[in-house]
């Protein structure tokens, strides 16, 4: 047993909590040991076996954008006709070099015909799209496609929520266009949220990986078991790790209020139930959230009581319709 | 081309300033340099923009590649450098100071060879038992509570407590040889 080896060892391989990662990040530059150490750290570096994926070619834009912008501040004329040179022969390398990913770069003119699909409220539906992709629809979801795929994207767009397993194509990007998010993955499944009436949109990443741009042209990305939580308003993100059972329970039918506002549950119940709900307008919304979990294909009748207890209101249910009221 | 690997041609025409090169390279080494500076600083944006940074300098240096050594090791020490110096600021700045062993470790230097990997490695140990075995072992061992007091705080009988604290003392033994333990325990 070689304590250094063990201590690198799991350290790449384990999440610790911050505290502990410090240590040992501490530990790791301290000369003490360097030997061993750069030894078993070059052990963890021949065991990374990363292919170039969509993320490596923007990096690489990224790059030879900085690298250009630091000889153009030199501008001496021989440099810039190396510069020259040097785009001329990036092309047809790219073109060959089995990066396609740049070569259809130019969107496609003519237009494409798409499909609209709006699931009614209290109904969940399941389809298919050209490319395989599985895709299971919400409630009170619209989302839409092109009926083929041409160019070099998969995009479709989303207003409501929906599971996505989508069928793996490293050359044709998969993006979801959700309003102020687009999420880009290459075959991955994740689950998106985004009702237009809701405060924030969720992204709950399943397996393998996707890339999150906001508006403001801000991206993240996310690994399996993580959320982001991107506020519409103030553009804030929160990211964090998840329970996937809790967050994609909804597929398997269940009603499930994952930290919402009382407007917020207004609109799930109308969507689960397709029900109106009606919140008096002296009940104060306030700035809580709440959870919960209905598990036995409850009734809106026993689904109220429960809320009634837990958001401190008064409601009653009258021709289909939910009246939420305060005292 | 497998990921890690480039020709010695390649690294010839890189050092002579050819762009093509440089992108065969980059392609080459940008993933694995990524993930590599990753696990080391821990944050997804920072070993982004260190890899970028890397490479940014690999054209500029280009001409100080030594040919007669691995490149597959100048990248390697190209990334473990990168991430290094940027935790080396990062500790600096941010003071940890207070949460670490001290530097200087007293006693015979016999009794205390390794006995900060010791002590690193059961902390981490520690924290991947499960949940209510690693609160016995901290209540025992860090804050040394009776196992009478933590039965009694954590409202289980004294046998659990016993049980669960002999499992753990089993988990971290395998981890560290009985000659250490004797120095720990």
């Amino acid at each position: 047993m070689n304590y250094i080896e063990e201590i690198i060892r799991r350290f790449f391989r384990e999440n610790y909590p911050e505290k502990i990662e410090h240590k040992i990040q501490k530990w790791l530059i301290n000369d003490k040991y360097k030997e061993e150490k750069d030894k078993y750290l070059s052990e963890q570096w021949d065991a990374i076996d990363a292919n170039p994926d969509i993320f490596v070619y923007e990096s690489l834009q990224a790059v030879n954008k900085r690298i250009t912008a630091y000889k153009t501040v030199q501008s001496e004329p021989i440099t810039r006709y190396r510069w020259l040179r040097a785009a001329v022969i990036l092309l047809p390398f790219l073109l060959l070099g089995g990066s396609l990913w740049f070569s259809q770069n130019r969107e496609r003119v003519e237009k494409e015909e798409w499909i609209i699909i709006e699931i009614p409220n209290g109904e969940h539906r399941r389809i298919v799209l050209p490319d395989g992709t599985d895709i299971l629809l919400n409630a009170g979801t619209t989302f839409s496609y092109p009926t083929t795929f041409a160019g070099n994207k998969r995009q479709v767009k989303l207003s409501g929520e929906a599971w996505f397993q989508v069928n793996k194509d490293t050359i044709h990007p998969f993006i979801v266009d959700a309003g102020t998010l687009s999420i880009t993955v290459l075959g991955t499944s994740f689950n998106v949220n985004a009702y237009p009436g809701n405060e924030r949109i969720i992204t709950t990443l399943v397996e393998g990986k996707v890339k999150i741009e906001t508006i403001a042209d801000k991206s993240y990305i996310l690994q399996p078991e993580e959320q982001l939580i991107y506020y519409n308003k103030t553009e804030e993100t929160t990211l964090r790790r998840v329970d996937l059972t809790e967050n994609t329970a909804w597929i398997s039918g269940y009603l499930v209020l994952d930290d919402v506002s009382l407007p917020e549950i207004a609109g799930d119940l109308e969507r689960y139930f397709d029900i109106s709900v009606v919140i008096d307008e002296r009940v104060s919304i306030d700035t809580d959230h709440y959870s919960a979990k209905f598990l036995h294909n409850e009734t809106p009748q026993e689904v109220m009581e429960v809320l009634s207890e837990v958001c401190d209101i008064l409601y009653r249910i009258e021709n289909n319709t939910i009246y939420i009221y305060s005292e | 081309m497998k990921p890690g690997t480039v020709s010695p041609e390649i690294i010839e025409a890189l050092r002579a300033g050819d762009h093509k090169a440089f992108e065969v390279v980059f392609l080459a080494y940008f993933g694995k340099i990524r993930i590599f500076i990753r696990e080391l600083v821990r944050c997804e944006d920072d070993a982004e923009e260190l890899s970028q940074e890397l490479f940014v300098r690999l054209w500029e240096n280009r001409s100080t590649i030594d040919p007669a050594r691995s490149f597959n090791a100048y990248m390697y020490t190209l990334a473990r450098n990168s991430a290094f110096n940027f935790l080396k600021h990062q500790l600096v700045e941010n003071a940890y100071a207070e949460n670490f062993i001290p530097e200087e470790i007293t006693g015979n230097p016999e009794e205390t060879l390794f006995a900060e990997e010791i002590a690193l490695l059961i902390e981490m140990a520690v924290h991947k038992m499960p949940e209510q075995r690693r609160r016995i072992y901290t209540l025992s061992r860090n804050e040394g509570l009776s196992n009478e007091e933590i039965a009694k705080q954590l409202n289980i009988s004294k046998k659990t407590v016993e049980n669960q604290l002999s499992l753990a003392l089993k988990d971290l033994r395998k981890l560290i040889s009985a000659i250490c333990l004797f120095f720990i325990f």
